[in-house]
């Protein structure tokens, strides 16, 4: 290395973003502006509770149809001690966990296969799209029937209308993180002497994991959205059963409870979610 | 001593338009530096891809030391523009990758890693993450990952087009001084003339329209700069500025007659 280049590699350009003339990193907000989104969304949440509150004291609407806040407080901690119809609420929603992530489980083993085979191969296209398409738009009461006949009422069923209603999101964000690959890793890895097995696990599978978390996450709201319907169906646990029980005997505050637990145990899954995202693909946000 | 030769090779696309190289004779052994140069839809790229075996001629053959090769390999390795490093690898894991493939053991791909990232000037930069790097800083860790698959060639593809005069400016001594040490062979694709003259041991002008090399030079200020002569008093010198207005002259004269016709 000639003495020039030497100290031309030693360079502030060379090492530091900012020297090169590229924006140097977004500073960190303010605390103010920070906290603003966090303010304004405490407010919506305690207006809207205000207004539940305002509409059951001056009785607008009868306690049979909208029960106070106060009251589903009291119930939520009588389903917690007590529980309802047999179970305690964690055994309810021990219940609904379990066939939420019974049914991701093969939704993810067979919706990331068919959506890598989707985004790599035309032929794979065309043979998995017409089934993405035929499923995609069901609603899963239409198809709860035709289960049950063919797997009887048992859990089984459950899971897979749950698994069906959470395939079609993992099969089209898998697909559409095939497509983000970047054409020059792939010519980068065959250039190394990668075999195809290697360009798909070391190049093809870590560019689509951003892909198939998105359609992770989304399958979970299509799964908890289903839930209710699958626990129509001969249950004698889980959140969507007790909500039904409950609404069948008009004991509305359960109902609102179940609600409430179930908004919450969502909200909780997409919290994971997030950091499981930034663990396990940091540079997601700063892919070209 | 290697050889890569391109053998009267022709490509189309099945588009129905005229190809975008038609019988383009290259030869290019090891221990040169052979720059291509020439205007837009010259197939400046097209004949890279060919080189690479990202593409199969049509027509011709490539050859790598006589016998005809197909597909991409080990040998001649690409630098892309857009660097095409892993984000989701740290730069040593990022240059050890191509020992991985060949299931080279941890520490042994680690070492190697080590050593090429201190040869491109990045031995501190080992663990950082590439997003956290500069331009200049991915282009280095993309040429150590390239060396790291021991190559004949390597085929560098603009990699210095993104990156502002400075570093440009830095990164081509860098660049001289990798193949230098490394015994490669380089074939480098660009649209500065000055980098052209100053990194070349041989420069070929693409004619317009894919019709093959319309001159070919043999500037020697790579040498120079490598003995220790500054870039900068290189360029000034009268010998320089008459070999850059020639190339210019022959770029704009071959738009030129691709007008006319």
């Amino acid at each position: 290395m000639t003495i020039e280049t030497r100290a031309l590699l030693s360079h502030p350009s060379l090492t530091s973003p900012e020297a090169e003339g590229r924006p140097a990193p977004p500073r960190r907000p303010r605390r103010k502006t920070r906290l603003l989104p966090v303010l304004v969304s405490t407010a919506t949440i305690v207006s809207f509770l205000l207004l539940w509150w305002l509409a059951s004291a001056l009785a607008l609407v009868s306690p049979v149809f909208l029960p106070s806040p106060a009251a589903v407080a009291i119930s939520l901690g009588s389903l917690v001690t007590t529980g309802f119809v047999d179970a305690t609420l964690a055994e309810h929603a021990a219940a609904s966990l379990w066939r939420i992530f019974g049914a991701l489980f093969f939704a993810v083993l067979i919706g990331v296969p068919a959506g890598l085979v989707i985004g790599l191969s035309r032929i794979g296209k065309a043979l998995f799209d017409p089934v993405v398409e035929f499923l995609r738009p069901l609603p899963p009461l239409a198809y709860l029937p035709l289960i049950i006949i063919w797997f009887g009422i048992g859990e089984p069923s459950k899971i897979i209308v749950i698994a069906l209603a959470m395939l079609p999101p993992v099969i089209i964000s898998t697909a559409a993180g095939v497509k983000t690959v970047p054409k020059d890793q792939v010519r980068a890895a065959r250039s190394f002497g990668a075999s195809g097995l290697q360009v798909l696990s070391h190049v093809i599978l870590p560019n689509t994991l951003p892909g198939i978390l998105t359609g992770i996450r989304i399958a979970l709201g299509a799964g908890w959205s289903t839930l209710v319907a699958a626990e129509l169906v001969a249950a004698n646990r889980g959140l969507g059963f007790m909500i039904q029980s409950a609404s069948q005997f008009l004991v509305t505050d359960v109902v609102i409870a179940g609600i409430l637990v179930i908004a919450l145990i969502a909200f909780l899954l997409e919290g994971l979610a997030r950091v499981v995202e930034a663990r396990l693909i940091p540079w997601a946000s700063h892919r070209n | 001593m290697h050889e890569l030769t391109l053998d009267t090779v022709s490509l189309d696309y099945g588009t129905g338009n005229q190809p975008v190289l038609d019988r383009v004779a290259l030869k290019l052994r090891q221990d040169e530096f052979v720059v291509v140069i020439g205007r837009s839809g010259a197939g400046k790229t097209s004949l890279l891809n060919l080189a690479a075996g990202f593409v199969e001629p049509t027509e011709g053959r490539v050859l790598l030391n006589g016998k005809p090769v197909s597909g991409p390999g080990q040998r001649r390795v690409v630098v892309f523009q857009d660097d095409a490093l892993f984000p989701w690898l740290d730069a040593l894991d990022n240059v050890a990758f191509p020992l991985k493939l060949e299931r080279v053991g941890l520490a042994q791909r680690r070492a190697e890693a080590r050593r090429l990232l201190s040869l491109v000037g990045l031995a501190r930069a080992t663990n950082r993450r590439i997003w956290e790097l500069s331009g200049g800083m991915r282009q280095r860790v993309g040429i150590a990952r390239a060396l790291a698959a021991k190559p004949a060639f390597l085929l560098l593809d603009e990699p210095l087009g993104a990156l502002d005069a400075l570093t440009r400016s830095q990164m081509q001594e860098l660049l001289l001084d990798v193949w230098a040490k490394s015994g490669v062979g380089a074939l480098l694709i660009t649209h500065s003339i000055e980098e052209a003259l100053l990194l070349g041991t041989r420069i070929l002008v693409l004619a317009p329209g894919g019709r093959g090399v319309r001159a070919e030079f043999r500037p020697g200020f790579g040498r120079r700069l490598l003995a220790g002569e500054s870039a900068g008093a290189l360029k000034d010198l009268p010998e320089f500025l008459a070999l850059k207005r020639e190339l210019v002259a022959l770029i704009e004269d071959g738009e030129r007659t691709e007008l006319a016709a």
